[in-house]
């Protein structure tokens, strides 16, 4: 990695909780090591570039997956590629979470042992944060680390907004849940209300821990404005970045879209 | 529930595309999530969503209006029986001003949310939940003696000239129930100021006792600041004024539900009352010695309590949509409005009720604001990419 990267490498690890050291290194590794603390997105490598050197226009930042790392090291010590990977499989609808052994390209009912309602289920290969909407018969694609089963949320609930709300999960403090601060909660795909137009200010900030602002870099995005994109940071964002700012926005708005519009925007024109 | 949801579920089709009531569908739709939260589902890569939504985030805001409310009516009824001398229970006092204070909200909320359906309906857009606040706050901030066709008129007013030719809510830039109140306010000058704060409609064998003043203490204040009601009174807001105004401490209740909830702004909250102790002790340091009634003398925590400076700091200056929308820009913008408010009381004491004048005004200014944050970001980052 280090002669592909022309020695300019960058590793990502957890901040141990044995202080630095929390995970062995050879001791040649440590002047590229940066760890990294805090809740997510904390983990994004969009948000571990910005803190360690922010993208220039025109520059390129290649990242490579630890478990990557090991296939291709295998291939590299033993000769033998070996496509298999740990896959977690997560969520509600799964009776048993673990990790299991997988390889890219395999059935997803295979792995998940039996298929799925996709009425009823859905299944996402990635997290319920970012992830592409799968199905029981697709297949396991190479870029998947975690498979997710979450039920799916067509009910509608009567007076769903004007109730305490008690088994709501809610980043605000407006449903008398937050009272409850080690609650779990049963998560499902619904939407909890309609678009509207962006009326809270500040809300995207607490969820971003960049220095973005995120409103008006959409709205540049937004107003196809090329130039304010740039200004505003267009190149360090990723659309994974932008998935806590999805998930809290009142007005229900569809921000990662906007954000993977500006970046291919600046793909064309920039 | 089930039945209800059968019934709507059995007319929808008529709603929708190529039903017989098509172009009704915002109305209906509007009906029908206020009834059910719909049931639609995540399509992007985030899967998930926060349980808050718009309906919710209003209906928390109009949680925390209620404590102003229930004062309000209070003190309408308090005011006007004190006017009459009468001693009456506070069962009395509540009852009266019920009967007073119910037809304005009736008024404001039926025809403010009629021009919204209809407006809806027309341009084919869903109908936003904004009013539901302004729809209170509206007779909030009312003398109670407002004739109910001005309040109509005001509603009219705020939601197609405030609020729906700019798009709707979120598009607007002014607070639009306080733009109702700055209509109401030229347009019937008569009807805003003098002797309206008080209800007196005449009770059988009573006269009107010869202490009582129609004056708030804002006009006090004109005449000489020390001579105002004592700062408990203002406090608990046992004065007159507006309907829902008077009580700094039924403000501050409503702040802290508003400050828990993480809906209202806390920064713009506190920089209001410091820009005012700011600006008001800045006063007090340069007043003239030899001049003891000089406005300049006034103690700044009477700002905090006179007029509706606790109001419109806490419910006014906090609307999302019109105050500054960055988190810097929310400092400079609430101790402009709290500095601002004082500067005129100090300087032109026969307009001492600047509230409303200076929020409307920094609601005008705040994306100035946010245009210079904006730009001194942009050249933050740009020096970080030139190093």
């Amino acid at each position: 990695m280090r002669i592909l990267a022309n020695d300019k490498l960058n590793i990502g690890l957890k901040y141990g909780s044995n202080g630095h050291q929390g995970i062995p290194l050879p001791s040649t590794f440590e002047k590229y090591v940066h760890y990294v603390k805090g809740p997510h997105p904390a983990g994004n490598v969009g948000i571990q570039i910005h803190h360690t050197s922010p993208i220039q226009k025109g520059e390129v930042v290649w990242f490579v997956h630890p478990q990557d790392i090991i296939i291709i090291g295998r291939l590299f010590l033993e000769g033998q590629y070996r496509a298999g990977r740990l896959i977690a499989v997560t969520g509600e609808e799964i009776d048993a979470p673990q990790y299991v052994t997988a390889i890219g390209g395999q059935l997803i009912s295979d792995i998940l042992g039996h298929s799925f309602d996709t009425l009823k289920t859905r299944i996402i290969q990635g997290n319920v944060l970012y992830g592409t909407t799968s199905s029981s018969e697709d297949f396991l694609s190479f870029y998947t680390n975690h498979i997710t089963a979450i039920p799916e949320g067509h009910e509608p609930e009567f007076l769903g907004w004007l109730l305490p709300g008690l088994n709501k999960l809610s980043l605000s403090h407006t449903f008398f849940s937050w009272l409850m601060p080690n609650k779990d909660y049963s998560l499902n795909t619904n939407m909890h209300g309609e678009e509207r137009a962006f009326v809270m200010s500040g809300q995207y900030d607490k969820v971003l821990p960049m220095d973005i602002l995120p409103v008006y870099l959409l709205k540049a995005i937004l107003a196809k404005d090329v130039e304010k994109m740039e200004a505003l940071g267009i190149y360090e964002v990723s659309e994974e970045d932008f998935a806590l700012c999805e998930f809290v926005c009142t007005s229900k708005i569809d921000v990662q879209q906007i954000i993977a519009e500006g970046l291919e925007l600046i793909r064309e024109e920039g | 529930m089930k039945i209800l949801r059968n019934l709507i579920d059995k007319i929808k089709p008529n709603f929708v595309k190529g039903g017989k009531l098509e172009k009704w569908y915002p109305a209906f739709e509007a009906m029908e999530t206020f009834l059910f939260s719909p049931g639609e589902v995540t399509t992007n890569k985030v899967h998930v969503r926060d349980a808050v939504d718009l309906k919710r985030t209003m209906i928390t805001v109009v949680i925390a209006m209620i404590p102003t409310l229930l004062f309000g009516i209070w003190n309408v009824g308090y005011q006007h029986y004190l006017a009459y001398g009468m001693e009456m229970t506070h069962m009395d006092y509540f009852l009266f001003g019920l009967q007073k204070v119910v037809p304005i909200i009736v008024v404001s909320y039926s025809v403010g949310l009629g021009v919204e359906f209809i407006f809806a309906v027309v341009k084919g857009h869903a109908v936003s939940e904004g009013y539901l606040v302004t729809g209170l706050l509206i007779p909030l901030v009312l003398p109670v003696t407002i004739p109910l066709w001005m309040v109509a008129l005001a509603a009219i007013f705020c939601t197609l000239m405030g609020k729906e030719i700019f798009g709707g809510t979120g598009m607007n830039f002014m607070n639009p129930a306080l733009l109702a109140r700055a209509f109401l306010f030229f347009a019937f000058p008569a009807f805003m100021s003098g002797d309206i704060w008080t209800d007196l409609s005449p009770e059988s064998g009573q006269v009107i006792l010869d202490a009582y003043s129609g004056a708030t203490n804002l006009v006090a204040y004109d005449v000489n600041y020390q001579h105002i009601q004592s700062v408990s009174d203002m406090f608990f807001g046992f004065e007159q004024g507006s309907i829902g105004e008077t009580s700094v401490l039924a403000c501050l209740i409503g702040a802290f539900i508003l400050v828990i909830t993480g809906i209202g702004s806390w920064k713009i909250m506190v920089s209001v009352f410091a820009g005012a102790a700011l600006m008001g002790l800045f006063f007090n340091g340069i007043a003239p010695v030899d001049d003891p009634t000089n406005y300049m003398h006034t103690p700044f925590y009477y700002h905090w309590l006179m007029g509706g400076f606790a109001f419109g700091a806490v419910y006014m200056a906090t609307d999302p949509v019109t105050a500054a929308h960055t988190e810097k820009g929310k400092w400079v913008y609430g101790l402009l409005i709290g500095g601002l408010i004082v500067i005129i009381r100090a300087f032109n004491p026969a307009y001492p009720e600047a509230v409303m004048m200076v929020i409307l005004l920094m609601n005008v200014h705040a994306p100035l604001i946010d245009h210079i944050v904006v730009q001194n970001h942009i050249k933050k980052r740009l020096r970080r990419a030139a190093q």
